[in-house]
């Protein structure tokens, strides 16, 4: 067999070299590379885990007890303010307030659920036409401002003794 | 001293052994395995190194190994006085063979003859001596010279005052091998081997001789030396074929003598002896294969330091990899345990209950105040809106004993605007200065009244103050 001069060795030595490389490096390494960090990436995310866990876990008692405070804080609350009112509650609900003020009314609308700025707050539009002495109206614009779920956006008052009214309704969901 | 003589060319190794001062030697023949030893060359090392282990006696003194093999080349050269180191130059210039050439040992005898310079040179394969060095390594019999055969039996020759000044033939012969060394003037000239076609029972055999003597005197006239062939020597060679040779030289008209050749030591000693016991005559410049080759190994050692270096780079960069690899594998191996212990942790029963009962409370509570959070806005929102109030209506209302009779109070989002008629012409300005004192309002405007009759029409917008 012929032997190699010294220049098909160096090339022979650089394929070989280049082979290596490729191969150890393609088949050998990046694979393993790739799966240690993938390894070290989830192990990461476990130890955070486990420690949310953990602290979530040690706290249940301090969360649960935050959480009966708020929700009596909720609740107490909630009895001030408005269950969604379906059409006759919110009729019932002003049907109430002319009786109460000895108000007369000719016109009672209102308009169907809209949502409101706030989350979980929703709000339907009442229109009201009135006739009422001025001591009548004076208690109802009262009662309706000493309403915390209620707002007088709008009112006109003629000198016949009619008046017009518009109240928006805030309803808890 | 005692001196050991080893020659092998074909399924023999003969080895003459003792004192040569006294002539009290040994002659010992020694069979080899078939395809131990063909054309010189040594192929089966671990063989015939059993076989010089196995005769480890016999090796005594110094021992001196003869090659011969048609492989070698060799050739004699008039020179100049020259150094060993430019002989040897000489001797690869005119014996390169092949392409190869790093593995070829070059070597000479440098001799002086008649007052002049001889070079007789040859180049041999490495890998020959090597299989000889070898396997009497294995056998642990230290060599002390390898030589060439035909040098052996040139410097014999030269020694020899008999054969001074003489042009003849020496031809060695052992079955069907024959080695022919021819001397012009007493001097070596060149040397061959044949293999004898015919056997010794024909009648050709001689024919095949004389065929070999005639090409030897072809060469010779050829030289134009101007002496002729005056003797053919034969060793091995019964006195029935010389006789015959003779006759068949003579028949030819030639006028060459046919003799036998005799040796001083090995008188009657032919059968299976290629190479006669030799003069051992050693000088300083002489062929010393076995230093040449220890000098070969010490280069070839230099020239493998590259490819030592190109095979430890490789090793390194496939350890390297390996190494890396390896490192990698053992501590995914480990990562892995710690995910899957983590993953143990994380699965708890009771963490995980315990985490899903406070997420859970976390999200309501989260709801909760969000909810809260609406409500609040909302009732600050309504709080803050709600400016239209008892208070503001009757400040609205309350001038009518001043003569303000109030139309129409339109209240929208804060602006109020109100139509009202005086019955008096400066009850209107009366009314603004007396809202306006009030302080509930802001950005009054009133543009005048309009006289209707016997009343004063007018009109005027403001706004509710946020902080009342």
């Amino acid at each position: 067999m012929k032997k190699l001069t010294k220049r098909e060795k160096f090339l022979l030595f650089i394929l070989a070299l280049f082979i290596i490389l490729t191969v150890g490096v393609a088949y050998l390494i990046v694979p393993e590379y790739t799966k240690n960090k993938t390894l070290r990436e989830e192990i990461d995310t476990k130890e955070q885990t486990l420690i949310m866990y953990t602290n979530l876990a040690l706290n249940t008692e301090q969360v649960k007890s935050q959480f009966e405070e708020v929700k009596s804080q909720f609740e107490a609350q909630a009895k001030e303010s408005y269950p969604l009112l379906i059409d006759e509650d919110v009729d019932k609900l002003f049907t109430g307030l002319l009786k109460q003020t000895n108000v007369e009314s000719s016109t009672l609308n209102f308009s169907s659920y809209e949502p409101s700025d706030f989350t979980g707050v929703h709000y339907r539009t009442i229109s009201l036409v009135i006739a009422a002495e001025s001591q009548n109206f004076i208690d109802l614009v009262e009662l309706i401002r000493q309403n915390p779920n209620m707002s007088l956006t709008s009112a006109t008052s003629s000198s016949d003794s009619s008046h017009y009214l518009e109240v928006i309704l805030y309803l808890m969901d | 001293m005692k001196k050991t003589i080893i020659y092998c060319n074909y399924d023999t190794l003969q080895v003459i052994g003792g004192d040569f001062n006294t002539g009290q030697i040994h002659i010992n023949v020694l069979s080899l395995d078939y395809g131990t030893v063909v054309n010189g060359v040594a192929l089966n090392i671990e063989a015939l190194s059993s076989v010089l282990s196995k005769n480890k006696h016999l090796f005594k003194g110094n021992c001196y190994l003869f090659l011969d093999s048609s492989n070698i080349a060799i050739k004699k050269i008039e020179i100049p006085s020259l150094s060993k180191k430019e002989s040897n130059l000489i001797v690869k210039n005119e014996l390169s063979i092949g392409d190869n050439q790093d593995d070829i040992i070059y070597d000479a005898n440098l001799y002086s003859f008649n007052d002049q310079k001889n070079l007789l040179g040859c180049a041999v394969d490495a890998n020959l001596i090597k299989s000889y060095y070898d396997a009497f390594a294995m056998a642990k019999i230290k060599l002390h010279k390898i030589d060439l055969a035909f040098n052996a039996i040139a410097k014999s020759v030269h020694a020899n005052k008999s054969f001074n000044n003489r042009t003849f033939l020496l031809n060695f012969i052992s079955g069907a091998y024959m080695i022919s060394l021819f001397f012009q003037n007493g001097n070596f000239a060149i040397a061959n081997r044949n293999r004898i076609l015919s056997s010794s029972q024909d009648e050709t055999y001689c024919e095949d001789l004389y065929q070999n003597l005639s090409n030897f005197i072809q060469f010779n006239v050829g030289q134009k030396s101007g002496v002729e062939i005056s003797a053919s020597y034969y060793w091995g060679l019964s006195d029935e074929h010389l006789k015959l040779l003779n006759e068949v030289s003579m028949s030819r008209g030639l006028s060459v003598d046919i003799l036998p050749y005799e040796d001083k030591y090995m008188s009657g000693y032919v059968d299976g002896m290629i190479l006669p016991c030799v003069e051992l005559i050693d000088h300083k410049l002489d062929i010393n294969l076995l230093k040449a080759y220890n000098e070969y190994q010490k280069l070839s050692a230099k020239k493998l330091t590259a490819d030592h270096l190109f095979i430890a780079v490789l090793l390194l960069s496939i350890g390297c990899i390996g190494g890396f690899t390896g490192f990698l594998y053992v501590q995914n191996k480990s990562l892995q345990k710690v995910s899957d212990q983590l993953n143990l942790e994380l699965s708890e029963p009771t963490l995980v209950s315990q985490y899903a009962e406070t997420v859970d409370y976390t999200t309501k509570t989260d709801d909760y105040t969000i909810k809260i959070n609406a409500l609040e806005s909302i009732w600050a929102k309504t709080a803050t809106e709600g400016v239209y109030s008892s208070d503001i209506i009757e400040t609205i209302y309350s001038q009518a004993i001043n003569g303000i009779e109030i139309r129409t109070v339109v209240y929208d989002s804060f602006s109020l605007k109100i139509e009202a008629i005086s019955d008096k012409e400066d009850g209107a300005a009366s009314y603004v200065e007396y809202l306006r004192k009030t302080g509930l309002f802001e950005n009054i405007s009133y543009s005048g009244w309009q006289k209707n009759n016997q009343s004063y029409e007018l009109s005027l917008s403001l706004q509710i103050k946020a902080v009342h």
